[in-house]
């Protein structure tokens, strides 16, 4: 059995190696310096904030506030709000999302396209 | 006759590791051992100790009949239809992880290894729920966070069914009254 043990950790640190790697090896790839955050509703977009300007955006219960190149939920009509604790987004890739109000904010860079061409699964 | 009360046997186990997911996932969120995990939304699972213990001590339907049914018992209170399908897609996902990793039990893993595997697929599960429910494919990028979270929250709850399978399977063994 405690062999076993051994195999347990280094599956899980071989986990956790692999899903920390994913996301650096794609923000290498992912060099922008204008960033924008693209506020959708159900899929579809809605809005799209620079985040150098100030601004704040009310929409489908969620509002999401654009402050010093960070964009967050101010505030939200969701019985959880764990859109409100969520980490704040400033990098590329970086999304904030509430599940109950079907809201997604997300940065994306200068080339980023305007929207996936094919959602698979 | 024989065959009838291993039938009534399963069955009333399989009823008891039921209950016990349900009440071990209630108290979970009442007790708020959820605070101290610094990722909003992530759990630490200790309901899937009764399903795997259902797994191993009586048969594959009778915990998916559990794995099944145990979202629909957790939406009666806290009636939030978003987490019943979530719960629901990342049960699935999980229990399927749990079948096919069941043959890696006692010579590969240990339970540890099996609960981090079928916690990373109930990651998964849930958060292709949520793309389904949110209609965005954006929501893959907290893929590799809450996978990573949740392989160490498994690690936890499956080192709880090192200590605990062995000795409710000793109990179950030697029949009578449980």
């Amino acid at each position: 059995m405690k062999k076993l043990y051994l195999n347990d950790i280094i599956l899980n640190i071989l986990i956790i190696i692999f899903c920390i790697s994913v996301p650096i090896c794609l923000s290498v790839f992912a060099k922008d310096d204008e960033k924008t955050a693209v506020i959708s509703h159900d899929g579809n977009e809605e809005r799209r904030i620079n985040l150098s300007e100030d601004f704040t955006y009310f929409t489908h219960g969620v509002e999401v506030t654009v402050e010093d190149g960070k964009a967050y939920v101010s505030n939200s009509s969701c019985p959880d709000r764990l859109c409100m604790k969520m980490k704040d987004a400033q990098n590329v890739g970086d999304s904030i999302i509430c599940v109950p109000n079907k809201v997604s904010v997300r940065i994306v860079g200068k080339g980023a396209e305007k929207g996936a061409d094919v959602v698979a699964g | 006759m024989q065959d009838r009360k291993q039938k009534l046997r399963n069955m009333s186990l399989s009823a008891l590791f039921l209950a016990a997911s349900v009440i071990i996932s209630i108290v979970e969120g009442i007790s708020g051992v959820n605070a101290f995990i610094p990722l909003p939304g992530v759990r630490l699972g200790f309901c899937n100790v009764a399903i795997t213990a259902c797994l191993y001590l009586v048969s594959v339907p009778h915990a998916f009949a559990v794995a099944l049914i145990r979202p629909l018992f957790l939406f009666v209170f806290s009636g939030n239809p978003v987490s019943l399908a979530m719960s629901f897609c990342g049960g699935l996902v999980s229990f399927m992880s749990l079948v096919v990793t069941k043959k890696l039990y006692g010579r590969v893993l240990s339970f540890a290894g099996i609960s981090c595997i079928s916690a990373v697929f109930h990651s998964i599960g849930q958060i292709a729920a949520a793309m389904m429910i949110m209609n965005d494919i954006a929501l893959i990028t907290y893929l590799p966070v809450f996978a990573a979270a949740s392989s160490i929250a498994g690690s936890v709850s499956g080192a709880v069914m090192n200590a605990v399978l062995p000795r409710i399977a000793v109990v179950i063994k030697k029949g009578g009254a449980i």
